[in-house]
């Protein structure tokens, strides 16, 4: 059961009662145009916040308060989605009922206290504060790199989308903070909260009425100006294929390509992507796995994942360095083998019952609620999840073609692993 | 079928031992509509020496994770496909100590189920089938040996415990598994996989009645001989304090390992000692870990606390940082400091309290529940009466956790940026 208020401006509650569960959980997302220029300062306020506030002035006070409210977690939320970037907080906790003192309401407050009332001075934040965090991200942008398949997709998708925001990382880029300070971003920090259109999500114990008061008063405070509009993904044609590659001394070599599709916001739409996506290169029954894999064992892993909110479909492989002409043909093969319409009724049903029993597995699970309903924020739909296994359950072989046909290759990233 | 109530979990868990040896645990969840059941063997990576009626055998690295991909052939053809028919959601993983097999379903439970326990005790391989499988492990190995995450630990597991099976990568080598033929993987599975030698535990819609029901249809009447393993040691005195690889990294990453006293079976009180202990010394409410998160020394990400292998434990920690040897002298400074200033009551109070707090959320996941209560079953230990071993931890315990934290007993492994 859920539901959705206006708390106050631009202000959404999303929210799902339950009793089935130990423990409740919230996030407040503030939603910005992703941009070259703003996106790793958004991605930075999250972890200043968390540096420490007024009540509670340094990480070890406000890990004790947590400590306190019965083990609750609060950690930070920046993700991307298409071309739009969300930043906040999320909070897990044990539910009153099972902790037997209260909880959710005091949590409520103290995410309060660390969203609106950060330690500052001289009208910044508090620079060593600015430095650390600024420093932990920097690193955690770096990082990308220890993940070999991450890495690749990552500099996939950049070359794909020099002039795009999509291809902007989901934490921004490292030479954007360079002119950025304590006080710079804390003026960022304070139009972050007042522009923004904000997405609550609530899971647990509380009634609507309930949770919406709590929330309410968690955001009393918070200033409100005029909301910055969110823009709708670019959509771009492939003019030709884009290669390139790089070496790097690895056992495995990895493959990333990227491919231009359809958004698809409208159930039916989507549907016929999603039957489409995991009949190409989801589960172990789909072509990917099934011959790129099983049948001419050239990689350990090859899937496809789409994104509904930009139109776009990466593949991903991990393979040996010699099999790359191999792998690349094969896995090209597979899609137009889709366009062909060579899907046979049972890698259709196969494709229906995976979707279907992953998004019934969705409805019990918090984490994957909250994805779906920011989704549904972001695109302006209405259709709940049962209506989008109704959709599911319509698609049949000749929209999983259409759907295939959109689908064209625009760029294909190699990472060639070189003498280990 | 044994009822047992966890009042303070607000949780039932229904037990059976069928004749033939397997335990079955069921977990109802009636309020869900969703099943995890999961299939634990008591056999993982480091079974490899054993005797099987009065026979010795040495097997090569890497037969416990050859084996896990080889249980989805069936003689009709991949169990993977008939999941998928059930829209069942299999996969299964293999660990130093135990192999599990799991399947999480949102309809045809009982189909599901069926199907996970057919599939495990029904051994089918052919040299041709082994053959095709081995490119495939062999890049799943390669891609553990370009992680970071993995090396720095299979690294520290190879210094610290020389002569030891744990100290060879799970999956084994991309040389060891060359030796691997059906009949290897038909030796070891009769060796091990015996009902007596396994647990299943299931939470979720179908009812435990039911659990029990299928379980005796698709098992064997009784247990076939099972191995006894030749008990693996660690060559002492060879262990090394520090080891060094250079790979793609942003920033070097590190574990330390101190080794802990072999564990005695049914002992949780370690595990727990030892993550209290972890949490005064270097928790996020610590003074240390202030300071050196502070200095920019430690990120998020760091982490401290107990790992075990069965009876091998250590208390350990890491993460990422550009400074790891100030990390490590700050850590055992602030052991030596707590063991002279004391433990004070209050704090190790909110402690634990907060250390339930995270564990009672932790029972939402099915899966993590199941899989733990099989971990900790093989342990003897009933995981679900973690409450009351946190009552029993007193300060003295981690005490004796504490006054181990010496640089001397400890072992480095790093990654540096090439």
């Amino acid at each position: 059961m859920f539901s959705r208020t206006e708390l106050f401006d631009r202000v959404y509650l999303t929210a799902v009662q339950s009793d089935k569960f130990k423990t409740g959980c919230f996030s407040i997302n503030f939603l910005r145009p992703l941009s070259r220029q703003a996106a790793a300062q958004n991605a930075l306020i999250p972890g200043l916040l968390l540096a420490g506030c007024e009540q509670y002035p340094d990480i070890r006070s406000i890990s004790i308060q947590l400590d306190r409210l019965y083990g609750a977690s609060v950690g930070t939320l920046v993700r991307k989605k298409g071309e739009i970037q969300s930043v906040g907080l999320y909070a897990d906790f044990v539910e009153d009922a099972l902790a037997g003192e209260p909880v959710f309401r005091p949590l409520t407050e103290f995410v309060s206290e660390l969203l609106l009332r950060p330690c500052t001075e001289n009208g910044g934040f508090r620079s060593d504060y600015f430095e650390m965090e600024r420093n932990n991200l920097v690193n955690s942008m770096r990082a990308t790199l220890n993940s070999k398949q991450a890495y690749a997709n990552q500099e996939m998708l950049k070359a794909m989308c020099p002039d795009e925001p999509y291809g902007i990382p989901y934490q921004g880029e490292e030479e954007t903070l360079a002119d950025v300070d304590a006080k710079s971003l804390y003026a960022q920090y304070r139009t972050l909260l007042a522009h923004s259109r904000v997405e609550l999500f609530y899971h647990g114990r509380a009634s609507a009425d309930e949770a919406a008061d709590a929330f309410r008063a968690m955001l009393k405070e918070l200033p409100r100006g005029s909301i910055d509009p969110l823009p709708a993904p670019a959509c771009k044609q492939v003019a030709r294929v884009r290669e390139l590659e790089q070496s790097m001394p690895l056992s495995q070599s990895k493959l990333a390509m990227g491919f231009r599709a359809r958004p698809a916001s409208a159930v039916d739409e989507l549907a016929a992507m999603l039957c489409f996506s995991v009949v190409y290169g989801a589960g172990s029954n789909c072509k990917l796995f099934l011959n790129v894999r099983e049948a001419k064992s050239l990689c350990y892993y090859a899937s496809a994942a789409y994104d509904k909110y930009k139109g776009f479909l990466r593949v991903s492989s991990g393979i040996a360095a010699e099999n790359y002409a191999a792998a690349r043909g094969e896995i090209l093969r597979q899609l137009q083998d889709c366009v062909d319409g060579k899907i046979s009724t049972e890698e259709l049903e196969n494709a229906k019952r995976l979707l279907n029993s992953q998004l019934r597995a969705d409805l019990d699970n918090p984490g994957r609620l909250d994805e779906f309903y920011l989704g549904q924020a972001i695109l302006d739909q209405r259709y709940t999840i049962p209506e989008l296994m109704a959709a599911v359950e319509r698609v049949d072989e000749a929209a999983v073609r259409q759907a295939a046909a959109t689908v064209q290759l625009d760029t294909v990233y190699f990472l060639r692993g070189v003498g280990e | 079928m044994k009822q047992t109530d966890y009042p303070r979990l607000q949780e039932c868990c229904y037990e059976e031992i069928l004749p033939n040896g397997l335990t079955v645990r069921v977990l109802p969840k009636p309020e869900f509509d969703k099943m995890y059941a999961v299939l634990a063997v008591n056999y993982g990576s480091m079974d490899m020496d054993f005797t099987l009626e009065g026979e010795t055998v040495r097997s090569p690295a890497g037969v416990a994770h050859y084996l896990e991909h080889k249980m989805f052939d069936l003689p009709e053809g991949s169990a993977m496909q008939a999941f998928t028919r059930l829209g069942g959601n299999p996969n299964a993983f293999t660990g130093y100590d135990m192999t599990a097999y799991y399947v999480q379903a949102t309809e045809h439970y009982e189909e599901n189920l069926r199907l996970l326990l057919r599939m495990v005790m029904t051994p089918h391989f052919t040299d041709e089938s082994v053959e095709k499988e081995r490119g495939i492990i062999a890049e799943e190995i390669k891609m553990y040996a370009d992680s970071a995450d993995s090396q720095v630990y299979e690294r520290l597991f190879a210094a610290m415990l020389p002569g030891h099976p744990a100290s060879i990568p799970i999956a084994g080598t991309v040389e060891s598994i060359q030796a691997i033929r059906a009949a290897t993987l038909e030796q070891c599975y009769g060796a091990f996989y015996q009902p007596c030698n396994m647990i299943l535990c299931v939470a979720g819609k179908l009812p435990a009645q039911d659990v029990i029901r299928i379980a005796l249809e698709q098992t064997p009447a009784a247990s076939g001989p099972c191995a006894r393993r030749i008990p693996a040691a660690v060559q002492d005195g060879k262990s090394a304090q520090f080891t060094q690889r250079e790979m793609d990294v942003a920033m070097p990453m590190f574990t330390v390992g101190v080794r802990l006293p072999d564990l005695a079976p049914g002992d949780e009180i370690t595990e727990i000692a030892c993550d209290l202990a972890a949490e005064l010394v270097a928790g996020e409410t610590s003074p240390c870990y202030q300071e050196l998160y502070e200095q920019g020394l430690i990120d998020s990400g760091f982490f401290a606390g107990f790992e075990s292998v069965r009876e091998l434990a250590m208390f350990s920690f890491g993460g990422d940082s550009r400074d790891y040897e100030a990390v490590s002298r700050a850590v055992f400074a602030s052991a030596d400091r707590l063991l002279n200033e004391g433990i004070d009551p209050d704090e190790l109070r909110r402690l634990k309290h907060s250390a339930i707090g995270r564990r009672l959320r932790e029972l939402d996941s099915f899966g993590g529940t199941c899989n733990r209560i099989c971990g900790y079953f093989f342990d003897g230990v009933d995981y679900l009466r973690f409450r009351e071993a946190f009552d029993a931890v007193t300060e003295e315990e981690i005490c004796r956790i504490l006054v181990l934290l010496r640089p001397e007993n400890a072992c480095t492994s790093v990654i540096v940026p090439r």
